[in-house]
């Protein structure tokens, strides 16, 4: 700015000498202080502005420096986050697995009343620890955006099942009436998540229990509008508990939401049941809606849509769900476990003797990699965390090594982490499958099959089943007897006819067989009626009549036997109206 | 305006009339003048001072630097009281106790004019004030020592020092005294947290050194414009805390490379979050202007117009801060003068008291 300054006294010097007195000098004086402080301000006008955009630059380069800071800091607490639940889910799944196993193991024992109640109890309470696991797991899975839905075929009865068995101790020891009501023009199958809606309708209902002193909670499922695909239900969950204030419906979603019991303590629980419902509603595409009265009661609402099962669906589950095709053949498979906690040991031990299998085990790395370097073996399963290594560590050792006698065995990983890190670190070497314990024996079996059959140049051989096996059927009605009898109308009709002579008969041998106990008299009618159906082509019928019979034979659930045989009779006098509309019959009445 | 104790003495013996006997000198000086000789002259006129040392001087809208500028009143003794104590940051809630208690004590409603030495606490000071005087009238600056930031003096007649407040009481019920601040400054960049500090030191932000992270941020726009030096530029990106539900600036008054700490013109807490802030475009100028004007509008015609303008807000506009001046000065054409400090007391828009900076702090004496 001196330059200036002295530029413009330079120049002004010049013309100075020409003016004449003292107060043109003085004049011009002013004039070229004002132009030099004229001067001196634009230049530092155009310094500021320069500067401030370089300025506003590097602070917007700073601030993005930041963000990105920021958001490596999250994704490291994120990735944090998801080992600690990681690490957290097998810490607690692991022993809870054990106390799962061994209180299933005990109730099969002699016990004398007050054991069985105390038995009750410990399950009971590690079924609620697993609620809670889960909710957490599922809550930090939802809000990482891992959560993916499966759509595999669906059978309300079945969840209905399992939700009464699940909650119906609870809602005793509260002396509250726990009812479940699937409207008849229920479809028995339907394709969607099982795992999901159950968590949806075992959490809701599960509220309502803790809420609700005395009176009733209960789950009603009924199809909003008929003859749709896909088909719409209404899941309608109530209570008569306190009610939830107005002010508070707004925040009942949120997480770790939580509510005051009458004496003002907190319910127990994490407080992420609701928004997890939430979630997975939404997830589901569906709506859910709440409307409560204190003291008198809440209800839930939830609209979801589900896709009817077709034959496709349903053949390709052949034998899942509820039914376990075991082959004689298996005697001759060997199995090795690799898991350190003695009590998943028995557990397995116990069911491998039930299924005829052989199963050897190693409790340590060192042990299992010397097992498995000594002798071949069908099918592996390992556990992750062992005491002196990793799991996953050694599957990939003994799948390093060609000459290996089980490099190639199929391995199935068991882990106590529910989420999917453990997939991850598993990338590279070949494994079967996953499963998270507590698992149930229905699906380790399902598993022992896939690696058996894999083994085997015989997958195809003839088995002899003890249990049920599911056949190939169609949800279309009428399909079976349309392929066998073709266009041969008559013997269709007599067929038809048959089966609804049968029926009454056969109703009225398995009311009598159930109110007298014997189920050897009960199985003989449902199998022999089974097959009627199966000829006539009722698929949901024959969905229900497999059950029955495998609860029957296996004589393990026989107190689903009852709700399910009114669930059998419920499902009948539909197809009825459905034969009765297709075939020339006079109608049969039903007991 | 003087730039020698010589000059400024000759000055006032020459307004010194016998139409025109002042009681009063409002004062305020730089340290590169003889101030502690200057504090001695008033006695012989029997005028009471009250000032402090300064970073820029200006009366009515001519700015000057290593000067003294004085304005001299014949307000009525009776109307007015000087207060001064030796005080500092720890002491500074008392102070303004006890300068309260004496406002009190000698008038019903008394009003504050106030400077005060970089030593002390300027927020406790108005708290210690507050204490006694819910609905205080305090306005005043701190003094400022040419940016050397070695110390700030404020002085009455005989008295100067380093770690003292001056008050001016005065008798509300007979001279009104109102005023506004504005500053203008605008927030920038993200939020940040001081996490280490200690009354008005800052030694952590965001659990790295304070003046690492102002470097980073601010880089090589420490360095320009008319200021070589760090903690000139430091002061121009005040920290811009939220108080109350209401931002509160705090300039860096000084920096240390050896703990790369910041020192606030005021105390700040440890968690606190804040936003760096920089100086507004020249807009500035007129909305500082304007909104002064529509105080006007409310006042009417003030007899004296005293104003306290941060240091840093003279940085950041340069040679255009006279513009400021001259348009403050121009909305009632009075007497003003005022100085360049290192923080300001005054009333903001929304009628609240507060301790600022890069504030400009505007108040006006009414006689009734």
């Amino acid at each position: 700015m001196k330059n200036i300054q002295e530029i413009a006294e330079q120049l002004g010097k010049e013309f100075r000498e020409r003016l004449g007195d003292d107060k043109e000098k003085a004049a011009f004086d002013q004039q070229i202080k004002a132009l030099v402080k004229a001067a001196i301000k634009s230049d530092f006008r155009l310094k500021r502005t320069i500067r401030d955009r370089g300025l506003s630059q590097a602070v917007l380069n700073n601030t993005i420096a930041e963000l990105e800071k920021q958001k490596d800091i999250i994704e490291e607490q994120s990735r944090f986050k998801e080992e600690l639940f990681a690490s957290i889910s097998h810490e607690l799944r692991t022993p809870l697995h054990g106390i799962l196993g061994m209180s299933h193991l005990m109730e099969k024992t002699e016990m004398c009343g007050k054991q069985k109640e105390y038995t009750s109890v410990i399950k009971g309470s590690a079924d609620n620890l697993l609620v809670i696991i889960n909710d957490i797991l599922s809550f930090s899975q939802m809000n990482a955006g891992k959560v993916e839905l499966v759509e595999l075929p669906l059978f309300p009865a079945t969840i209905k099942k399992e939700i009464l068995g699940t909650l119906v101790v609870k809602a005793e020891a509260k002396n509250l009436d726990l009812t479940i009501d699937l409207a008849s023009d229920v479809p028995v199958a339907l394709m969607g998540d099982h795992t999901r809606l159950y968590q949806v309708l075992i959490n809701l209902l599960n509220n309502s229990i803790k809420f609700t002193e005395r009176g009733c909670v209960s789950l009603k499922v009924k199809r909003v509008v008929k003859y749709e695909n896909p088909v719409r239900l209404e899941f309608e969950v109530k209570d008569t508990g306190r009610g939830i204030p107005e002010e508070k419906l707004n925040t009942i979603f949120k997480p770790f939401s939580r509510v005051q019991n009458q004496a003002g303590e907190v319910i127990e629980g994490a407080g992420l049941g609701l928004n997890i419902v939430k979630k997975l509603v939404s997830l589901m595409n569906g709506e859910i809606s709440v409307q409560s009265e204190v003291g008198k009661g809440t209800c839930f609402k939830i609209l979801l849509d589900f896709p009817l099962a077709s034959a496709s669906d349903l053949t390709e589950v052949d034998g899942s769900k509820d039914s376990i095709v075991i082959s004689d053949s298996w005697q001759q498979k060997k199995v090795l476990m690799i898991e350190d906690n003695p009590a998943n040991n028995l557990y397995a031990l116990h069911l491998f003797e039930d299924w005829n299998i052989p199963l050897d085990i190693a409790e340590t790395y060192a042990e299992g990699l010397r097992m498995l370097n000594g002798s071949k073996y069908d099918c592996i399963l390992s556990d992750v965390k062992l005491p002196d290594g990793d799991g996953i560590e050694l599957i990939r050792t003994i799948r390093s090594n060609l000459n290996a006698p089980n490099y190639q065995t199929p391995v199935v990983i068991l882990t106590a982490s529910a989420n999917e890190n453990e997939k991850i670190i598993t990338k590279g070497i070949s494994i079967q499958n996953y499963l998270s314990k507590p698992f149930r024996p229905i699906v380790l079996i399902k598993e022992m099959k896939k690696a058996f059959e894999s083994n085997s140049d015989h997958a195809n051989e003839e088995v002899a089943s003890f249990t049920v096996k599911k056949q190939n059927k169609s949800v279309e009605y009428f399909a079976s007897l349309n392929k066998s009898f073709g266009a041969n109308e008559k013997i269709k009709q007599e067929m038809i006819n048959i089966f609804l002579q049968q029926i009454p008969v056969t109703i009225s041998k398995l009311d009598q067989s159930l109110e007298d106990q014997d189920y050897d008299a009960f199985y003989f009618e449902v199998h022999r009626i089974k097959s009627t159906i199966n000829i006539i082509g009722l698929p949901h019928l024959l969905d229900i009549t497999m059950i029955l019979e495998k609860y029957i034979y296996e004589k393990s659930d026989l107190e689903k036997v009852a709700p399910l045989f009114i669930q059998f009779k419920e499902q009948l006098i539909i197809d009825q109206e459905i034969i009765e509309k297709e075939w020339d019959v006079t109608p049969v009445s039903i007991n | 305006m003087a730039h020698s104790v010589a000059e400024i003495q000759e000055k006032i013996n020459n307004a010194i009339t016998t139409a025109f006997k002042p009681t009063l000198a409002i004062s305020f000086g730089s340290v590169k003048c003889d101030l502690p000789a200057y504090v001695k002259i008033f006695d012989d006129h029997q005028i009471q001072l009250f000032g402090a040392s300064s970073a820029g001087e200006f009366i009515n809208e001519e700015r000057t630097e290593a000067a003294i500028v004085v304005m001299l009143m014949d307000m009525n003794p009776d109307y007015f009281e000087i207060f001064h104590e030796e005080s500092n940051f720890a002491k500074s809630f008392q102070t303004g106790n006890n300068l309260a208690d004496r406002g009190l004590a000698v008038y019903d409603d008394p009003a504050f004019l106030v400077t005060l030495s970089m030593s002390v606490n300027g927020e406790g000071l108005i708290s210690g004030v507050h204490d006694r005087i819910p609905r205080e009238k305090i306005f005043g600056g701190m003094a400022g020592d040419d940016f050397e930031m070695n110390a700030t003096y404020t002085f009455i007649n005989n008295k100067i020092s380093a770690n003292s407040v001056t008050g001016l009481i005065l008798d509300a019920s007979k001279i009104d005294v109102s005023g506004v601040a504005f500053s203008g400054w605008q927030p920038i960049g993200a939020k940040n947290r001081i996490t280490k500090s200690e009354n008005n030191v800052v030694y952590e932000i965001n659990n790295e050194p304070a003046l690492e992270v102002v470097k980073r941020i601010f880089g090589e726009f420490y360095n320009t414009l008319e200021n070589d030096n760090l903690l000139m530029s430091a002061s121009q990106y005040p920290l811009q805390m939220i108080k109350d539900g209401k931002y509160i600036l705090r300039a860096t008054l000084q920096t240390s490379e050896e703990d790369q700490s910041l020192t606030l013109a005021g105390p700040v807490k440890q968690g606190q979050e804040f936003r760096f802030s920089v100086a507004p475009g020249f807009e500035v100028i007129d909305e500082t202007i304007n909104n002064f004007q529509k105080y006007a509008v409310e006042k009417g015609q003030p007899d004296a117009v005293i104003l306290f303008s941060c240091k840093a807000r003279h940085m950041s506009l340069g040679p255009l801060v006279e513009e400021e001046l001259e348009g403050i000065h121009d909305i009632w054409g009075k007497d003003m003068i005022g100085f360049f400090t290192y923080g300001e007391i005054g009333m903001d828009l929304d009628g609240t008291t507060n301790f600022y900076n890069e504030t400009c702090s505007l108040v006006t004496l009414t006689e009734k």
